[in-house]
C-alpha cells in the first residue's frame, strides 16, 4: 500500500496558448520629427519612418498610419481640421482625431507643402521646383497653378494673400490672391542672408537689415550678431551669441540666453538647458517680460536633444516634448518626465539572445566568483563554507519571509528558463535590453563611442562581449548583461576585421578575430582555437574563401567564384545545432541516416531568371548540391536546418510563391537497429566524422505553392532537438505564421503512387501541391502589427518550447510550441479529475484487497 | 480551309508558357586547363591538363579528360592538406582551388576524383571540387602516381508543383488525456488487482503445502 505514496512527485506545468500571456509585443512610431498639439489633449506626430500617429496625453498611440511605405520621407502639416501629408508621389489629407483619410492624390516633384488659412476656408499649398499649386483642403479639387519661378519657401497667408519667397539676391516675396488669381512681386532693397519666419522676412547684411512685414519693406540698424536660425513657426530670430528677437517693423531683442534649445509659444517662449541627467527649463513670457525656471531630473543620463517642442495647455501648464538622440520621445512638464517612448525600438537591425543566470548562481555569485579564481582542492574547503554560508543566508531570508524574489527586478533566469535576456541593437547607436517574459526595457545603453557595431557575444554567465569597427581599429567592450554596465574595453588597433569567429555557443564560448591581411586574433584567451575554418562570401566579387587557421595566421584552403551575372540574394548556416537524432526509423524497419554535416551552408543567387541554391560544405568547400529553378524573380530567404533545405521565393513565370525543399541524406541504410546498438557495444560506432571523408548525400527535393509572400524564415530550436521543428515565417502582411516541417519535406508521396523506395517514411503527409495556410497557426491573431522585419528564434528549458521574437518597427515575443501537447499540461486538464481518479484507484485496491482477504479467509475456514 | 490557316498561325506564332521548356543551346566548348597542385597551399607547380568539351546544350554533360604530368609523393605533408586548382581562365589570376586531407589521399592509394563546375556560356571555372575515391585515412601507399577520375558537376532541375484537386484536410483533433492514456490506466488497474490478490494467493499456496 505505501508504495503508491512513492508514485507521487512533484511536477511544474504552465498552460498552451493563453492570449497574452505567452506572447507580448511593442507597437512603434519611429524617431519623432514633427509635432503639433491637437484637441482635447492629443499630439498628432510624424516620423523618420514615414509614419503619422495620434498619441494621448498619456503617450499611448490613438492611431498610426504609415503615409506610403515604411521609411519614404513624409512631408506633413497640419491645421486643427486636418492633417496633410505629402510623400511617395502622394498627396494625402487625414483627420486629426482617428486619422481617417479624407482624400488622396497623385502629384509629382512636391517639395514643400503648407496649410493656409484665407477667409474662413483651408487651402493646401504645394510648392514646386518652378510653381505654386494650391488645393481646397477640405476636397482636394484643385483651385490654381501659379508659374512663379523659383522659390524657396511658402511664408503663410495675409491680408487674404498667400505669400512666397522667391529665390533671388534681394529678399523678395511674391503675394498670390486665391480669388483673383493674381500675383505679384516685390522686392527689397539689400543684398544678405535671407530668413522667413511665421508673419515676416528678414534679410541681414552685416550692421542692416530689412524686414518685410505686411507687403512693406523696411530697412533697419541692427544691433545684433549676426542672425544664425529661426525658432520654428515663430516671429523669433536666434543669433549666433544666443540672443533671441522678434522680427517686425520694429525689431525688439527678446532674450540673451545661454547655449540650449528653444520653442515658441503663442505668446511664450522655451528655452532649455541640458546637463549630465536634468535640463534647466524657462518659460519666457513675452508680453508680459517675466521668466519662471525650474529642474526636471531625468532618470538616467540625458541623451543627447535633437527636437524640442513646448506649449502651454489651455490651464497655463507647460507641456513639453522632445526627442532624444536614443530616438525616444519624451514629455514633461515644468516638474517632471510624464513619459517616455522608446522609439530606438522601432529602429531596430539586429537582435540577440542572452542567457540569464539562474536563482542559485546569481545568489551565489561570491561563490561563483571565488571557485574561477580559484578551485584547487587547497582552497575547496573554503569555498564549500562560502557557498554554506550563502545557503544558510538564504535559509535566514526565507525565515523572514523575504525569499520572494521579484524576478522583474532581479533578472534570473526562470524554472523552464523562458525568461531570457533580449539585446537589440538600434539604428539609434543604443542596444536595448528586455526580458523576454516581461514587457519591459532593462537597460539601455549607448555605442556612438565605441564606432560601428559589428556583433554580440555573450561570453559568460553575466558578460557580455561587444565588438565595434573603428576605421581600421576594432573596439572591444564587456559588459554586464544584467545591468548593461562596463567591465572593460580593449582596442586593438590596425585590425581591419575581416570576419569574427565564435567557435563554441556553450557557456563560454571563444571568439577569434581575423583581419583582411589574415591575422588572427584570439579574443578569449582561455579558450584554445584550433582546427578552425571558416570562410567569407563576397559579394561584390561574387567569390567565396575558405580557410584554415594555423596558429595566428590564416591559410587559404578552397575557392570558388560565381559567375558574374549572379547576385547573391541569400544565406543560410546551421553553425548553431548539431543533428539530435541522426536517424530516422521509417516504419519499415528501416533505419535512414541524416547526412550529419553541420557546416553546411547555402546560397541563393538569381542569374537573369533563374534561382540557383548552392549547399556547400564551408570546410572542405566541396559543393553538396546546386538546384536550379527557373522564372525567379524579387527577393529569396532560405533556411538550413540539420538536413533539410527550405527556399521561398516568388515565381515570375506563374505568378506565384513557391517554396523549395530539399533533404539530404547518407546513402548507407540499415534494415535494422542490431547493426547500430551492436557497434555502439562494440565501441566501433563513431560519431565523429571529417568534412573531407564525407562522401556525397542522397538529395531529394520538392516544391510547393505557397499562399503569400514572406519577409523572414527560421526554425525552431529546442534544447535537444527531439521536437519537429516549425518553420516560423514573417509574412508580408505583418503576421507571425508556423507550419511544422514535415509539410515541407521532399519526401512526400503522391496518393497514386504506390511504389516503395528505400527513402519513403510512411507518417509523411500525402504530397500535396499547396502548402496549408491555417488561421490558427497565425502567431499574431488578431493583433495588427506593422513593420516585422526579421526573425530571431532560440530554444527554452522546455523541450517543447521555443522562443521566437519578431522585429523590425513593432516588436513581437512569442512562445511557439510545434508539438503542443507532450510537456505542457493544456487547459482542459483537470486536476480535480487527475486526483479523484487516484484517489478511486486507491480506494479500490483497499476494497480489493479487503474483498481477496475476505473470501480467501472464507476458504480457508471452509476447507 | 481558314480554319486550318489559323491553326498553323497559331502554332507557328502562339507562344505559351508550359512546363517542357527546352532548355536554351549555349555555345559549343572545347577548352583545355591547367591543374594546378600544390604540397603546402603555397607554391603552386602544374600537375596536368584538363580538357573540356561542351556541345552546347545544357542538358548534354560535357565530356571532361585529364591527363595527370608531374606529381611527387615524397613531398606530401601527411599530417596537413593537399591542394588542387584551376585558374578560373586563361586570363585569370583567380585561382580556384580545393583541398583534401592528404593521409585520405593515401589511404585511398592516390586514387581521387575532380568535380568542375563551369560557366559554359564563358567557358570559366567556377568551383572545383576535390575528394579521394576511398574513405579513411593513412600514412603510406604503395601508389606512386596519381589516378584521376573527372566530372562535370551538373546542376539539378527542380521539380514544379504537380497539381491534382486539391482535398480539405481536418485538423487533428485534440485528444482527451483519457482518451490518449487510457490503456495506462488499464494496465495500472490490472497491477494492483493482480498485487492485491496475490500475497494471500501466495500465502494459501504456502499453507496447502
Amino acid at each position: 500500500m505505501w508504495w503508491i505514496l512513492a508514485l507521487f512527485v512533484t511536477v511544474s506545468g504552465i498552460y498552451e496558448d493563453q492570449v497574452g500571456e505567452y506572447d507580448w509585443s511593442l507597437s512603434h512610431i519611429g524617431k519623432v520629427s514633427y509635432f503639433a498639439p491637437a484637441s482635447s489633449g492629443r499630439y498628432i506626430v510624424a516620423t523618420e519612418r514615414g509614419i503619422i500617429a495620434g498619441l494621448r496625453s498619456n503617450g499611448k498611440a490613438e492611431w498610426r498610419k504609415i503615409v506610403s511605405k515604411l521609411d519614404n520621407p513624409v512631408l506633413i502639416t497640419s491645421s486643427s481640421n486636418f492633417i496633410a501629408t505629402f510623400s511617395d508621389n502622394q498627396v494625402s489629407v487625414f483627420t486629426p482625431h482617428d486619422g481617417t483619410l479624407q482624400w488622396t492624390k497623385g502629384i509629382h516633384d512636391v517639395l514643400d507643402i503648407k496649410i493656409v488659412a484665407l477667409s474662413m476656408k483651408e487651402y493646401l499649398c504645394l510648392q514646386k521646383s518652378q510653381e505654386i499649386e494650391v488645393l481646397e483642403l477640405s476636397t482636394g479639387e484643385s483651385s490654381r497653378v501659379f508659374s512663379l519661378g523659383n522659390v524657396v519657401k511658402i511664408i503663410g497667408a495675409n491680408d487674404g494673400e498667400i505669400e512666397v519667397q522667391a529665390k533671388e539676391e534681394i529678399l523678395t516675396i511674391w503675394t498670390i490672391n486665391i480669388k483673383t488669381g493674381k500675383t505679384e512681386k516685390v522686392s527689397g532693397s539689400l543684398k544678405g542672408k535671407q530668413f522667413c519666419l511665421k508673419n515676416a522676412c528678414v534679410s541681414q547684411d552685416k550692421d542692416k537689415v530689412e524686414i518685410y512685414e505686411k507687403g512693406k519693406f523696411f530697412v533697419k540698424e541692427w544691433k545684433g550678431k549676426n542672425i544664425e536660425k529661426t525658432i520654428n513657426n515663430s516671429n523669433y530670430a536666434l543669433t549666433e551669441d544666443h540672443e533671441v528677437y522678434e522680427i517686425k517693423e520694429n525689431y525688439r531683442k527678446i532674450v540673451a540666453a545661454g547655449p540650449g534649445i528653444f520653442s515658441a509659444g503663442e505668446d511664450e517662449l522655451f528655452w532649455i538647458s541640458p546637463s549630465s541627467t536634468e535640463f534647466i527649463l524657462i518659460i519666457y513670457s513675452i508680453n508680459e517680460g517675466t521668466s519662471k525656471q525650474a529642474k526636471v531630473i531625468y532618470k538616467e543620463k540625458l541623451p543627447q536633444i535633437e527636437h524640442f517642442w513646448g506649449f502651454l495647455t489651455q490651464k497655463g501648464e507647460f507641456v513639453g516634448f522632445l526627442t532624444l538622440s536614443d530616438f525616444s520621445f519624451t514629455c514633461f512638464t515644468s516638474t517632471e518626465i510624464k513619459w517616455v517612448r522608446e522609439e530606438g525600438l522601432g529602429h531596430l537591425k539586429h537582435v540577440y539572445f542572452a542567457e540569464l543566470p539562474n536563482k542559485a548562481l546569481h545568489h551565489s555569485n561570491d561563490y561563483v566568483s571565488a571557485i574561477k579564481q580559484d578551485n584547487s582542492w587547497v582552497k575547496s574547503p573554503f569555498n564549500f563554507l562560502l557557498r554554506l554560508k550563502i545557503q544558510l543566508q538564504s535559509f535566514s531570508l526565507w525565515l523572514e519571509g523575504k525569499s520572494k524574489i521579484d524576478e522583474e527586478k532581479e533578472l534570473i533566469q526562470d524554472v523552464f528558463g523562458i525568461n531570457k535576456l533580449i539585446l537589440g541593437v538600434s539604428a539609434s547607436n543604443y542596444i536595448f535590453a528586455l526580458q523576454s517574459l516581461y514587457k519591459n526595457t532593462v537597460w539601455k545603453k549607448s555605442f556612438i563611442e565605441y564606432g560601428e557595431f559589428y556583433q554580440l557575444v555573450q561570453t559568460g554567465i553575466e558578460e557580455i562581449l561587444l565588438i565595434f569597427k573603428e576605421n581600421t581599429n576594432i573596439k572591444l567592450v564587456w559588459i554586464l548583461s544584467t545591468s548593461g554596465e562596463t567591465i572593460k574595453t580593449e582596442t586593438i588597433k590596425d585590425f581591419d576585421l575581416l570576419e569574427a569567429i565564435i567557435l563554441d555557443k556553450t557557456e563560454k564560448p571563444g571568439v577569434l578575430l581575423v583581419s583582411n591581411s589574415l591575422k588572427v586574433k584570439n579574443v578569449t584567451k582561455d579558450v584554445k582555437a584550433e582546427n578552425i575554418y571558416f570562410y567569407k562570401i563576397d559579394p561584390k566579387e561574387n567569390t567565396i574563401f575558405g580557410y584554415k587557421i594555423i596558429g595566428e595566421n590564416s591559410h587559404l584552403v578552397w575557392s570558388m567564384a560565381l559567375s558574374a551575372q549572379e547576385e547573391i540574394k541569400a544565406f543560410a548556416t546551421e553553425k548553431e545545432s548539431k543533428i539530435h537524432q541522426p536517424a530516422i526509423a521509417t516504419g519499415t524497419s528501416r533505419l535512414i541516416y541524416k547526412h550529419d554535416d553541420a557546416n553546411m551552408f547555402a546560397l541563393a543567387t538569381i542569374k537573369s531568371s533563374d534561382l540557383y541554391i548552392y549547399v556547400i560544405n564551408g570546410v572542405s568547400g566541396s559543393i553538396l548540391a546546386k538546384l536550379r529553378q527557373e522564372g525567379v524573380s524579387g527577393s529569396v530567404n532560405l533556411v538550413l536546418h540539420e538536413n533539410k533545405l527550405i527556399g521561398h521565393y516568388w515565381n515570375s513565370k506563374y505568378s506565384r510563391y513557391e517554396m523549395i525543399a530539399g533533404e539530404f541524406f547518407d546513402s548507407q541504410v540499415d534494415t535494422s537497429a542490431t547493426h547500430v546498438l551492436a557497434s555502439y557495444y562494440e565501441g566501433t560506432f563513431e560519431d565523429k566524422y571529417s568534412s573531407f571523408d564525407l562522401a556525397n548525400p542522397i538529395i531529394f527535393t520538392q516544391t510547393y505553392a505557397f499562399p503569400g509572400g514572406i519577409k523572414d524564415m527560421k526554425v525552431t530550436r529546442t534544447l535537444q532537438g527531439i521536437t519537429t521543428p516549425d518553420l516560423v515565417m514573417i509574412l508580408n502582411t505583418n503576421q507571425v505564421y508556423t507550419l511544422n516541417l514535415k509539410w515541407l519535406s521532399a519526401r512526400r508521396k503522391q496518393e497514386e503512387d504506390k511504389t516503395e523506395g528505400i527513402f519513403d517514411q510512411p507518417n509523411l503527409p500525402i504530397y500535396k501541391p499547396n502548402l496549408p495556410l491555417v488561421q490558427h497557426n497565425i502567431l499574431t491573431y488578431y493583433m495588427n502589427l506593422d513593420g516585422l522585419e526579421q526573425l530571431e528564434i532560440t530554444w527554452t528549458l522546455l523541450e517543447s518550447t521555443s522562443l521566437a521574437v519578431a522585429y523590425g518597427l513593432d516588436f513581437f515575443v512569442v512562445r511557439v510550441m510545434p508539438e503542443k501537447s507532450f510537456d505542457i499540461l493544456t487547459r482542459e486538464f483537470s486536476r480535480s479529475t487527475i486526483v479523484m481518479t487516484i484517489l478511486g484507484l486507491i480506494l479500490l485496491n483497499v476494497v480489493v484487497e479487503r474483498y481477496f482477504s475476505y473470501k480467501t479467509q472464507r476458504n480457508n475456514f471452509k476447507q | 480551309m481558314i480554319f486550318k490557316f489559323a491553326l498553323l498561325f497559331l502554332a507557328y506564332f502562339g507562344s505559351c508558357d508550359d512546363d517542357f521548356d527546352i532548355p536554351e543551346l549555349g555555345s559549343s566548348l572545347k577548352a583545355s586547363y591547367k591543374l594546378m597542385h600544390s604540397y603546402d597551399g603555397k607554391n603552386w607547380e602544374e600537375r596536368g591538363t584538363i580538357t573540356i568539351t561542351s556541345h552546347g546544350d545544357k542538358r548534354r554533360k560535357p565530356l571532361i579528360s585529364i591527363k595527370n604530368h608531374s606529381f611527387n609523393k615524397e613531398k606530401l605533408d601527411l599530417d596537413g592538406l593537399y591542394y588542387v586548382g584551376i585558374y578560373k581562365d586563361e586570363d585569370s589570376k583567380l585561382l580556384i582551388q580545393s583541398a583534401i586531407r592528404t593521409c585520405n589521399l593515401v589511404a585511398a592509394d592516390l586514387l581521387d576524383n575532380v568535380s568542375v563546375y563551369l560557366d559554359l556560356e564563358k567557358g570559366q571555372i567556377l568551383a572545383v571540387n576535390y575528394q579521394a575515391s576511398l574513405a579513411g585515412c593513412a600514412y603510406s601507399t604503395s601508389a606512386a602516381f596519381p589516378q584521376t577520375t573527372m566530372e562535370v558537376g551538373m546542376v539539378k532541375e527542380a521539380l514544379k508543383p504537380i497539381y491534382t484537386l486539391p482535398k480539405v484536410e481536418d485538423p487533428q483533433e485534440q485528444q482527451s488525456f483519457f482518451r490518449k492514456y487510457w490503456w495506462v490506466f488499464l494496465i495500472g488497474f490490472f497491477i494492483m488487482m493482480n498485487s492485491a490478490g496475490n500475497p494471500q494467493a501466495q500465502g494459501q499456496g504456502q499453507a496447502q503445502g
